[in-house]
Formats: C-alpha cells, structure tokens, sequence
C-alpha cells in the first residue's frame, strides 16, 4: 500500500500546488489509477451456443441454443503475489431443440499468484491461477450437474487511467462426466476493454466432448458480448 | 470448421431455424439405428422391404457405410428410396436373406433371416366334402390354409402341424350350394427379432403365400 500512500501524497502536493489554477480535465486529483491485479466486476451479457450433442449411444446431434447471463467477479490479492478470484454467472438458456433447457448457474473459485505486476499508468499484470468451479443447469448437456479443475491466465494493461484492456484464458481439462466416460475439455477465453467504471467485451469458448460409441467427438462454440461495471 | 457452424448457427437464430440433423450415416451410431424387415415369398420371387433408421429418421449411407443383401447367396440390389426404406425384388423363393450392414467408422450389423423351403402348392382332386392339398412340409412357422370361392362362404385353418398335407373338411366352410372356382392360399410366417449389446435392434417378419385353384362341385 505504499505506493498508494506515495500517489495521495504526491497528489495533495499537486493539489496545493495549484490551489490557485482554473479547474481543468481529470488528473490525479480526481482520478484513482486502476489496480493491476485487483477487480470487482457485475456483468450483463449475452450468447449463442452451437455445436453437437449426444443422442442416445452415439449419435450427434447439432444444436442452437441462445444463453443469457448474469455474472459478478471479483479477484482480491491478500500480498502483492499472492490473491484468489471468485465468479458466479447464472442465467437462462433457451433452446431451438427442446424446451428443457431453462436456466444455469455456474460458480468458480482460483489461487492466483501475479507472475508480473507493475503498478501505475502504463502498467499491467500477468496474473497465473488454478481453481474448481462447478456448474448446474441444462446449459451443459453431458451433465445437469458438473464439477471441474481449471487452470486460468488473467491479463490486463492499464493504458491510462481512464482506459484498460483486459484478457483472460481458462482451460478446464476434465470434469465429472469422465465418471460417465465422457472426456470434457473447455476453453474460454475473454477479451474486454474498459473506459472508467465501464467494461465491455467479448466471450468465445469452445468445447469437444469426447466419448459415446463410437467414440468420437461432439464440438461446441460459444460465442458472446458483456457489458458491465467494474471497480479495479 | 467451427467458424463455418457457428456463422450458420448465427444466420439460423437470425432466420429463426433451428439446425437440422445430418442426414448422413456417420453422424449415427449403429447402436441407434433401427432395423425392420419384412419379406413375402410369392410365386414369382420375393419382395423384400427393409426400413433402417436412425434417432432422427432416415440417413445417407455415407463414409464407405454400405447396406446390403444376399439373398440365398446371391448378391441383391437393393434400391433406396431416399428416405429409408430400401427395396428389393429376387426372383429367389426361399432360402437365407441376410442383411449386412457395414460400417468402416462403427460397429458392423449382420442379420439371417430365414425362410420357408421352396414349394408348390398341389390340390388333388376334391370330393364332395373333402379338398385334399400338399406341399413341401416344414417347422417353425405359423402355417394356415384358407379356401375362398363363390360357392362357399370360405375361411382360414390353422394348422398344429406342418406336416404338407392336409384334407379341408369343405362342409364346414359354409357351402352355399352349387360348384364353383375355389382358392386355396397355404401361408406359413414367422417374426422375430434380433438384439444388439443387449438392446432390440431388429425385427422381422417373414411370409410365404402359395395359392392354387381348383374346380369344386359338391
């Protein structure tokens, strides 16, 4: 918290300084500078969701389905290297093959350790993690219900105080329909601009199930749009 | 591959479709296909009509996949419908059908269909009461004999036993007085079916009809 006493000071200075100059554009009077590594998040977005499924012993079956979502984020370092995230999104799925598929919800937990950190304008970070989610609803369809590892990579660029780029990478390598011979392996991935308290981006996972008889592989993209406020 | 899908996926929502199944035999597990066989000896051959579908109705055989038949040992076309119902025609009475579905990329499928041995139908010369029939005796299958005519109200015997011959009692199929033209029809069919893992995965019906005419006055 240093460097955070280091800025307010600087800034008070600043502000006596020029106690006596006409108001002018935000500056670090009035401007808090981003966190590299920190963030709170709510989140608001929208996707489609096509791909292949299961049906029956074998067979693949394309799909369509349009999700909506909710998601709050939120990531807290407790050292300057050291800090976990948490996520939570639910939200309804509706489905061009079938009405059985209504809603989701989905929890993540990770340790994230900051591989590179630099604080300040100009900055950024390079945050590294591994955690557990799990996730209920028929937006999965080879699980109601399923649980899963994942490794995470998180960066960010703090382009000035006002703007920041933001992007993130999760692998999920396996989840729970293993134990039904299922080999699940997904990838998201996020690209998000943010412009003060504001962020918007970009979503696309992809996912290959593979198992069945024959055995083979059912594809799955999901691809979207968020807009949401955040707090780093 | 994937951009392709998902930009027809965006153009599908866009339209409000839903995307189709594939037609195509790859995209189906042989475990979820369902195959019904019906075949009918005649005097002239044998239709064959065999329907092969899967979880969301018919399909192309595709990928080197290939549906075939033999009848009696013989190689025989069948002819698709270009939905699922496959056709044939051969000029085999009786013998094996079997039906041989391979699949390169999955599980391969044969099934042995049996059926009557070759007959005729012979009519000796009836009495007044008495129409003595005989033909080619066999087991395992339904047998019937049925008599029609103008002179006589008709109907079905169902024999216990196959034994290629029998004496229909005339009087007891409603006379109506006068001779006329009668039709006697010997059929004898089986059903069954056959299971794949441990699952119904085919079923069949086999008929074979013989008919001959014969002058008859009480």
């Amino acid at each position: 918290m240093a460097w955070r006493s280091g800025l307010v000071a600087a800034a008070l200075v600043a502000s006596v300084g020029e106690a006596h100059a006409e108001p002018s554009s935000p500056d670090a009077t009035t401007t808090r500078i981003p966190s590299a590594v920190e963030e709170v998040r709510m989140a608001a977005g929208g996707s489609l969701v096509s791909g292949s499924l299961l049906e029956g012993h074998g067979s693949r079956r394309p799909y369509l389905d349009a999700a909506g979502e909710l998601d709050l984020a939120a990531q807290r370092f407790f050292t300057p290297r050291v800090g976990m995230s948490f996520a939570l999104a639910f939200g309804p799925t509706l489905s061009k093959l079938s009405t059985d598929r209504q809603f989701f919800a989905r929890l993540d937990l990770a340790l994230l350790g900051a591989a590179v950190r630099r604080e300040g304008v100009g900055g950024g970070s390079l945050v590294l993690g591994f955690g557990a989610g799990v996730s209920g609803g028929d937006r999965y369809w080879w699980g109601p219900i399923r649980a899963y590892p994942y490794f995470v990579a998180k960066g960010r660029w703090l382009a000035s105080r006002e703007l920041t780029f933001h992007a993130a990478y999760a692998f999920s390598p396996v989840d729970t329909a293993a134990a039904k011979a299922l080999w699940v392996m997904e990838h998201r991935g996020e690209l998000a601009v943010g412009v003060g308290l504001l962020q918007t981006g970009v979503r696309l996972a992809v996912t290959s199930v593979r198992g069945g008889d024959p055995y083979r592989t059912y594809d799955g993209v999901e691809a979207g749009v968020f807009v949401g406020l955040g707090v780093y | 591959m994937r951009v392709l899908r998902f930009a027809f996926a965006l153009a599908s929502l866009a339209i409000g479709c839903a995307i189709p199944p594939s037609r195509s035999s790859t995209e189906i597990s042989t475990r979820d296909m369902r195959l019904s066989i019906s075949l009918e000896s005649v005097s002239t051959g044998t239709h064959v009509r065999a329907s092969l579908v899967g979880p969301f109705g018919g399909f192309d055989l595709d990928g080197g996949d290939s549906f075939s038949l033999y009848a009696a040992g013989q190689p025989t076309a069948l002819v698709s419908d270009g939905v699922y119902t496959f056709t044939a025609e051969p000029t085999v009475r009786s013998g094996d059908f079997v039906f041989d579905l391979v699949r390169p990329a999955d599980r391969g499928a044969r099934v042995t269909i049996p059926t009557p041995p070759d007959t005729e139908l012979v009519a000796d010369p009836p009495t007044a009461r008495w129409l003595p029939v005989r033909w080619t005796p066999s087991e395992g299958f339904v047998t019937t004999l049925g008599v029609q005519g103008k002179c006589l109200a008709g109907g079905t015997v169902t024999l216990a036993q196959d034994t290629g011959s029998y004496a229909l009692d005339l009087a007891s199929l409603g006379p109506k007085g006068g001779g006329c033209t009668l039709t006697v029809t010997l059929t004898r069919s089986a059903a069954g079916s056959a299971y794949l893992l441990g699952e119904p995965w085919m079923s069949y019906t086999a008929r074979q009809a013989r008919t001959v005419e014969v002058a008859w006055t009480p």
